[in-house]
C-alpha cells in the first residue's frame, strides 16, 4: 500500500552567482511501513530530498517543479498551504536530525519539547503531554526518565539526546518518519543502541521510514530498500538483498568498496579515483562518467533514465542497456 | 549556602578591586582637572590670607597623595564627607537625588527594553518594508545625541504644543496628594524618558533583530517547524529565547551609558536626579560630590551587571551557577 | 643513530583539572590518559582506537609532546623526548609528524600551497630556493596532486576536502619523518574519497620500507585494520586490549573490545541480520565522574562483584594484554 508517492521532483538552491540543481528530476515510492534508505555523500541531495517532503528546506531552496503525494487522499504537500502542511508536520511525518547537540533547543527542557509537539497536534493539556512524553521516554528504554524529562539538552549524553528527538519524532505516531543521518554524531556502540531501538520502533508502531545516510553499513541492518544517489539524482534503486549481493551501477559498486570493513583483508579496498562534482556546474551526459571505469563514449553525450530491468530494480546506467 | 547566594558573594568579591580601581582613577581625574574651588568659594580676588584659610578648612593645603589616602580612609568608613559648597553631607545630598535618577533611568530602561525587544522581534520575522523602516528608525535613533534630541523634544512637546510641562518632577505650588502626586510626577516624566530612551530603544530593536535573525538560522528552528509549529510560536517562544541573551548583556552593559544621558537629560528639563546634582557639582568644582557621584553610580551599574549576571542563568540554563 | 629505533611509552599520564566552582570542594581531575604503556617497534604500525572521550587524542598529542605529561616517559631513539630541551625538541621535530583530521583546519586559509610546504622545507632544512621548489613538485606528485605544477598557486579553499588532505600528507612527509600520527585521516572525508586517501598513506608507508613507524588513531577499526598490524584498544583514558589487529576483531577478549566489534555496521544485510548483538546498556559514563575499579563495569554484560571495587591490571593471554578480571 502506497504511503508516499514522490514525482519528477526539481529542487533548486539559488546562490548569489548561480542555480544548484540539488535534487533533479526525481521520483521515489514509500510504502506504508517500509523502510526506505536513501544513500549519498555530500552534495548527492539526499538531505534536500528527505526536507522537501515536509518543506522544511532552507530560505534559499525552491521546489520548482514535480509533486510529493501523501496516500491515501493523494494530498500534493508542494502545493498544500503552510496552515494545512503544519498539521502534517510533527502529525502525519515525523523528523529525526543528524546532531541532537544543535537540534534541540538548548534552553528548554527536553520534557517540554517533547510535550509541545504533544500539545499541539492531540490537543491535551500540558500536564497530560508531559506525562506521555516521559511515557515515551520510557519506551525509548531512557533510565530515570522523570528526571531526564526535567533536564536541558547539555546535560545529556548524545544518545541521550537523540532518545529524546526520536521521542519528538514519534510522539504523535507518524505515518512517516524521517531520519536525516541519525546516527551519524554518536559513537558506535551508542549509534548500534539508537538503530536498534529506531527498528524495533518502526516495527511496533507500523511507521514507514526514510533513513538518510552516507553509510551504507547501517542501512543494510534497517532498511528494506535502497535509493542511491549521485550528484542531485537516483542512480540506483533497489531491494537490500540484490543490492548488496549484486550491485549494478558502477558508483554503487565503488561506494560498496571503497570503505574497509572488518570482514575483508587489506586488499579488497577498491579506489574510487576523482572527487564529487561541483553542481553548479554538473558534467554533460551520465554525472558519474568522469570517475567511472567503464565509462564510453555515450556516457559523456547522454543522460542515462533510470530503467527498470527487473522486479523492482531500477539502474541509471548505460551499461545496463 | 545556596548556590545563588554564592554566586553574588563571588561575583561580588570579584567587584571589590574594581570599586578600589574606579576611586582612585575619579579622584585623580577629578583633581587633575583645572580650576580651583577655593575661587569659587572665596572669589578670585579673595584676600590671600583668607583663600589659605578655606584651603586649610577644606583640607586642599595637604600633598595629593596624603588627601587621597585620607579620602579613601573615610570612603571605608562609609564617610563620602562633605559639600564644600552645600554645607550637607555629600551621602545625604547623593541618597536624596538617586530616587528621581532611578525612576528616570529604570523607566527608560524598560520601556526601552520591552519595546525595543517586541519591535527587533518583529522586525526579524517579518522582513520586506517594514523591517527596512524599522531599522531606519533604529539608525536614527542610535544616531541623535541626547542634548540635541532632548531640546528639541522639549521645544517641540512642551513649548510649542504644550502638552508637557517644561521641566521639574512636580508642578511647582500644587502639593498633590496620593494618586494625584503619582499622575503628576508621571506627567512630568513623558519627556525626559522619551529622550533617554530613544537611543537605547533604537539600539535594543537593532541588537534583538540581529539577533533573532541569527537564532532563527540555527537548527533547533527546523526541529521546532518540523513539530508543525505555528511561525509566531517558532520566533516567539524558540528563536527570541536564545536571540535575548545578547539582549540582556546589551542592556547591563549600557546602564552606564543610560546614566551619562541621564546627567544631560535631567538638564535639560530640570530633573532633581544625580545627573543634575553631577553637573551642577562639576561646574563649580564641589570634589567631594563628584566623587560621590561616581562611587554611587559605579555601586548602580555593578548592581545592573549582577543582575544581569543572574538573568543570564535564567535565560541560558548552560551557564547557570554551579 | 639509526641502530635501534623504537617508540616505547611508559606509564603516561595525562591529568586535566577540572575548573571549580569558588566554594568548590578538593581539586578533580579527568584523567585523559591514566597510566599507558606499550612499544613499537621501528617501522611498526600501530592503531589506536576509542571512542570519544577515550583519550586517544591526549596520548598521541602526548607521544609527540605536542603537550606535557603528568607523569610517564615516552622514548623515542632510546631517549626520553620528556627530557629534552627546546633544542633538542627543535631537531627532534621533523621526525615526528601528525596528520590530523579535519584538514581545513589544520591548513593555515591565507596561505597557497606551495608556501605552506616551503614553509616547513625553509625551516628545517638548509635546502636552496631551487631546491625547495623541486622538492614541493615531488611531494605534490607522491601524494598524487599531478600535476603539481596546477596545485601550487591554490589556497586550501580552493581545493576539494581530499586534496587537501593530500597536501596535509605532503607537508607531513616533506621532512622524511620516522614516526607519522595520522588522527581520524579520513573521518571528514567523503566516503568515495576515503579509500584513495587510505591507500596513499599505505603507499607512502610501503616506500618507507620500514623507516616510517606509523600511528593511526580512529573510532573505526575497520579503518585501522586496514593500515595497522597491532591494535590499542582505549576506554576512558585507559589501555582495555592490546595486541595484534586481526587477532583482537576475530575475538576479542575484553567485554568493551566484544561489544564494540559487535556494535560495527556491516554492509552486508545477511551477515548483519544474523549477526548476535552483545548488548549494552548505559551510557558512557562522564570523565569527569568515572565509574570505581574498572570504568567499563556499569555497561558490562559479564560484570562480577570484584570490577566494581577493583582495577585490573594487565594480563597476558597468548600475545595479547588484556584489562579484565575475566583472564585473571
Amino acid at each position: 500500500m502506497k504511503l508516499l508517492e514522490i514525482s519528477n521532483l526539481v529542487v533548486y538552491y539559488s546562490t548569489l552567482q548561480s542555480l544548484v540543481k540539488a535534487v533533479d528530476n526525481i521520483s521515489l515510492e514509500v510504502n506504508r511501513g517500509e523502510a526506505v534508505a536513501i544513500v549519498g555523500e555530500s552534495g548527492s541531495g539526499k538531505t534536500t530530498l528527505a526536507l522537501s517532503i515536509p518543506r522544511l528546506l532552507p530560505d534559499n531552496a525552491r521546489i520548482l517543479s514535480g509533486s510529493i503525494q501523501l496516500h491515501p487522499e493523494k494530498i500534493d504537500l508542494t502545493k498544500l498551504s503552510e496552515k494545512e502542511l503544519r498539521k502534517i508536520r510533527g502529525g502525519r511525518i515525523g523528523m529525526i536530525f543528524q546532531d541532537p547537540m544543535t537540534y534541540l533547543n538548548p534552553v528548554m527542557k527536553v520534557g517540554d519539547q517533547i510535550a509541545e509537539s504533544i500539545v499541539h497536534h492531540q490537543n491535551c493539556s500540558l500536564k497530560e503531554a508531559r506525562k506521555k512524553s516521559i511515557e515515551l521516554l520510557e519506551k525509548l528504554k531512557v533510565p530515570d526518565a522523570d528526571n531526564v524529562a526535567s533536564r536541558y539538552p547539555h546535560q545529556l549524553s548524545g544518545g541521550m539526546k537523540q532518545r529524546v528527538m526520536i521521542s519528538i519524532a514519534i510522539s504523535c505516531n507518524p505515518e512517516l518518519l524521517i531520519a536525516d543521518e541519525p546516527t551519524t554524531a554518536l559513537d558506535v556502540t551508542v549509534q548500534a543502541e539508537v538503530l536498534e531501538l529506531l527498528k524495533n520502533l518502526i516495527r511496533e508502531l507500523k511507521t514507514a521510514l526514510i533513513l538518510v545516510t552516507h553509510d551504507l553499513g547501517i542501512v543494510a541492518e534497517t532498511c528494506d530498500r535502497v535509493a542511491i544517489m549521485y550528484a542531485g539524482k537516483i542512480v540506483e534503486l533497489a531491494d537490500i538483498y540484490s543490492l548488496y549481493k549484486d550491485p549494478k551501477h558502477p558508483y554503487t559498486i565503488g561506494l560498496l568498496n571503497a570503505v574497509p570493513t572488518i570482514k575483508e583483508s587489506q586488499s579488497r579496498i577498491h579506489i574510487m579515483t576523482g572527487s564529487i562534482p561541483d553542481l553548479t556546474n554538473p558534467p554533460p551526459g551520465c554525472r558519474f562518467h568522469p570517475r567511472c571505469p567503464y565509462m564510453f563514449e555515450k556516457c559523456m553525450r547522454e543522460e542515462p533514465p533510470l530503467i527498470n530491468f527487473n522486479k523492482n530494480r531500477y539502474v541509471a546506467c548505460w551499461l545496463m542497456e | 549556602m545556596s548556590p545563588l547566594i554564592s554566586f553574588i558573594i563571588k561575583k561580588l568579591v570579584q567587584y571589590i578591586p574594581m570599586m578600589f580601581a574606579v576611586i582612585i582613577i575619579t579622584f585623580i581625574l577629578v583633581n587633575m582637572a583645572p580650576g580651583d574651588p577655593t575661587f569659587i568659594l572665596v572669589g578670585e580676588v579673595g584676600d590671600e590670607e583668607f583663600v589659605r584659610a578655606a584651603r586649610a578648612r577644606l583640607g586642599l593645603d595637604k600633598p595629593l597623595h596624603e588627601r587621597f589616602l585620607i579620602y579613601v580612609s573615610n570612603v571605608l568608613k562609609g564617610d563620602l564627607g562633605y559639600s564644600y559648597l552645600r554645607s550637607e553631607p555629600v551621602a545625604k545630598l547623593i541618597i536624596d537625588r538617586i530616587p528621581a535618577t532611578l525612576l528616570l533611568v529604570l523607566t527608560a530602561m524598560f520601556f526601552s527594553a520591552l519595546v525595543g525587544i517586541i519591535i527587533g522581534t518583529i522586525a526579524a520575522a517579518k522582513r520586506g518594508v517594514l523591517d527596512i523602516s524599522l531599522s531606519t528608525f533604529s539608525l536614527v535613533g542610535i544616531s541623535i545625541p541626547y542634548f540635541w534630541l532632548g531640546q528639541i523634544i522639549l521645544v517641540i512637546f512642551a513649548v510649542k504644543l504644550g502638552l508637557f510641562p517644561l521641566g521639574g518632577m512636580v508642578t511647582v505650588g500644587r502639593n498633590y496628594q496620593g494618586i494625584d502626586h503619582i499622575l503628576d510626577v508621571i506627567y512630568h516624566l513623558v519627556l525626559p524618558v522619551m529622550t533617554l530612551a530613544i537611543f537605547n530603544l533604537a539600539y535594543t530593536t537593532k541588537i534583538t533583530r540581529g539577533s533573532v535573525l541569527e537564532a532563527l538560522t540555527q537548527d533547533y528552528i527546523v526541529t521546532a517547524r518540523s513539530k508543525g509549529l505555528p511561525e509566531s510560536k517558532v520566533i516567539f517562544k524558540h528563536a527570541l529565547r536564545n536571540a535575548l541573551i545578547p539582549v540582556v548583556t546589551y542592556t547591563g552593559f549600557n546602564t552606564g551609558v543610560l546614566l551619562i544621558g541621564a546627567i544631560l537629560t535631567e538638564t535639560i528639563f530640570a530633573w532633581p536626579g544625580m545627573g543634575s546634582l553631577l553637573y551642577d557639582s562639576i561646574r563649580l568644582r564641589d570634589y567631594p560630590v563628584i566623587l560621590g557621584v561616581f562611587i554611587y553610580g559605579s555601586i548602580i551599574i555593578i548592581i545592573a551587571n549582577l543582575i544581569v549576571d543572574i538573568l543570564y542563568g535564567l535565560l541560558d540554563p548552560r551557564i547557570r551557577v554551579r | 643513530m639509526e641502530s635501534h629505533f623504537s617508540l616505547k611509552v611508559i606509564n603516561l599520564k595525562k591529568y586535566f583539572p577540572v575548573s571549580r566552582g569558588f566554594f568548590a570542594g578538593p581539586q578533580k581531575y579527568v584523567k585523559a590518559v591514566d597510566n599507558i604503556s606499550f612499544v613499537v617497534e621501528k617501522g611498526g604500525t600501530l592503531g589506536i582506537v576509542g571512542e570519544s572521550g577515550s583519550g586517544k587524542t591526549t596520548l598521541a598529542r602526548l607521544v609527540l609532546r605536542l603537550i606535557e605529561p603528568t607523569s610517564g616517559s615516552v622514548y623515542f631513539d632510546n631517549k626520553n623526548i620528556f627530557e629534552l630541551n627546546k633544542h633538542e625538541l627543535r631537531r627532534l621535530r621533523p621526525q615526528m609528524q601528525m596528520i590530523f583530521q579535519d584538514p581545513m583546519a589544520s591548513l593555515n586559509p591565507r596561505k597557497k600551497v606551495k608556501q605552506i610546504l616551503a614553509q616547513v622545507l625553509k625551516l628545517h632544512t638548509s635546502l636552496s630556493s631551487e631546491e625547495i621548489h623541486e622538492r614541493i613538485l615531488s611531494l605534490l606528485e607522491k601524494v598524487g596532486l599531478s600535476p603539481p605544477e596546477l596545485f601550487l598557486e591554490r589556497y586550501p579553499h580552493e581545493l576539494s576536502g581530499g586534496q587537501r588532505q593530500r597536501v596535509c600528507i605532503s607537508r607531513a612527509i616533506a621532512l622524511n619523518p620516522r614516526l607519522l600520527i595520522a588522527d581520524e585521516p579520513v573521518s571528514a572525508l567523503d566516503v568515495s574519497v576515503r579509500g584513495q586517501i587510505i591507500k596513499l598513506l599505505l603507499d607512502i608507508y610501503n616506500e618507507s620500507r620500514g623507516d616510517m613507524t606509523y600511528i593511526v588513531i580512529s573510532h573505526d577499526i575497520a579503518l585501522i585494520k586496514s593500515m595497522c598490524k597491532n591494535t590499542l584498544v582505549m576506554y576512558l583514558g585507559r589501555m582495555v586490549e592490546l595486541g595484534e589487529t586481526d587477532r583482537i576483531i576475530e575475538s576479542p577478549l575484553h567485554p568493551y573490545t566484544k561489544v564494540l566489534i559487535s556494535a560495527i555496521p556491516i554492509p552486508d544485510p545477511e551477515s548483519a541480520r544474523e549477526r548476535k548483538r552483545i548488548p549494552i546498556t548505559g551510557e558512557p559514563p562522564s570523565l569527569i565522574d568515572p565509574p570505581p575499579g574498572c570504568h567499563f563495569h556499569p555497561r558490562c554484560p559479564y560484570v562480577m562483584d570484584k570490577c566494581r571495587t577493583e582495577t585490573p591490571s594487565y594480563f597476558q593471554v597468548d600475545d595479547r594484554l588484556v584489562s579484565c578480571f575475566l583472564y585473571e
